[in-house]
């Protein structure tokens, strides 16, 4: 799970796609695989009794549980019914840009998410940092801002910053409300300045819960920073392996860690590689033809 | 060189502080004490809305209540 990325991706992205995304459902995606389910992993106490899910990292991210919302094919699904709803393909695929940055972000930690839901139950983890939301809000707070959890969000506060432009008032006249009917409906009841905040707002959530935690787990509460692979090593840790049926899989993402880091590490060294080499092969097709060598077998 | 681009932000920081430098303080006011509440009192720091809320709170009904009852 992440702290602060749900709330600044959306920014982001709209930096990057401008006019052709909508704002509003791409924030509604982004928050929407938890909007159902986070309440009830860290528990809630109404009239006396609590509620709280038995398992939570099951429930959260599992199957049987609420994993299927954290599923790729559960944002197009919503993005399709948006679709029938509003006839508007750009509010559909907003949605389902910032349901996928949610649920791909969230394969960072060590449970990781059904991404392929209902093809497979199988759980994609990088494991950089503990899942620990069955130990409590408070906990899972301390330990989220002592591993690296809070340097994946932390990427996002920088480029968050550096993505400032899309806070300004001539770009939220100019491409935001161009592109995104929600703002034209709600201008005819607020004005200017409270839409601008109310667009403004998980940019703001984002970066001051981001240093507000920072504040809490290393001034006021003294959690042991711990930057290790799949830490804090300090708080107990559910893995992908301890939940659906995992434990008979044999897969590198439900072995072990080092295993686990050698198969994203060749996955990245092969996708670097393909890159490069279209990159060359691009280069050559576009080279004048006079001069260039071709490669022949040698002759025996 | 233009002061606008076409995407309607402002070409340079400087550009976007003349314009609105102000407003940037405010919002900056409004994040340092919502960090300071937070660290305070973290249940503050669990939800959107209580976030967005205090945001319209303190950049737009307070600005909007003392410009209506300045003198």
């Amino acid at each position: 799970m992440s702290w602060a990325a749900h709330d600044l991706e959306p920014y982001v992205i709209q930096k990057e796609l401008g006019k052709r995304v909508a704002f509003v459902p791409l924030l509604v995606g982004s928050y929407a695989p938890d909007l159902l389910s986070k309440w009830f992993v860290y528990g809630v106490t109404l009239a006396g009794f609590e509620l709280k899910a038995d398992n939570p990292a099951q429930f959260h991210r599992g199957w049987p549980g609420f994993g299927f919302t954290h599923s790729l094919t559960f944002g197009v699904l919503i993005g399709l019914l948006l679709y029938l709803v509003w006839r508007n393909k750009v509010v559909a695929y907003s949605f389902v840009i910032g349901h996928w940055a949610h649920a791909l972000t969230d394969t960072g930690d060590t449970v990781g998410t059904m991404l392929f839901f209902p093809f497979t139950d199988h759980l994609f983890s990088l494991g950089a940092w503990a899942y620990a939301g069955q130990t409590g809000r408070y906990t899972d707070a301390g330990a989220y801002f002592s591993g690296l959890g809070f340097v994946w969000d932390g990427v996002f506060v920088v480029w968050g910053i550096l993505s400032w432009r899309v806070l300004t008032r001539g770009y939220f006249r100019t491409t935001v409300m161009a592109a995104d009917p929600f703002w034209g409906w709600a201008g005819r009841y607020l004005s200017e300045s409270t839409l601008i905040a109310l667009y403004r707002a998980s940019f703001f959530y984002g970066i001051g819960r981001w240093t507000a935690w920072l504040i809490w787990a290393h001034l006021v509460r003294a959690f042991p920073l711990d930057l290790r692979w799949g830490g804090p090593r300090w708080v107990p840790r559910v893995y992908a392996d301890e939940l659906n049926s995992a434990p008979a899989c044999r897969c590198p993402g439900c072995g072990s860690q080092t295993a686990r880091l050698g198969f994203y590490g060749a996955v990245a060294v092969v996708a670097v590689a393909k890159g490069r080499s279209s990159s060359v092969r691009e280069a050559l097709r576009s080279a004048p033809r006079r001069g260039r060598r071709r490669w022949r077998k040698p002759r025996p | 060189m233009a002061l606008v681009r076409r995407d309607g932000s402002p070409s340079t920081v400087r550009e976007a502080l003349a314009g609105g430098w102000r407003e940037l303080a405010l919002y900056l006011a409004a994040g340092v004490v919502y960090v300071a509440i937070g660290v305070a009192a973290p249940e503050f720091l669990f939800s959107w809305v209580v976030a967005a809320g205090y945001l319209l709170l303190l950049v737009v009904a307070l600005p909007f209540v003392i410009r209506r009852f300045r003198p």
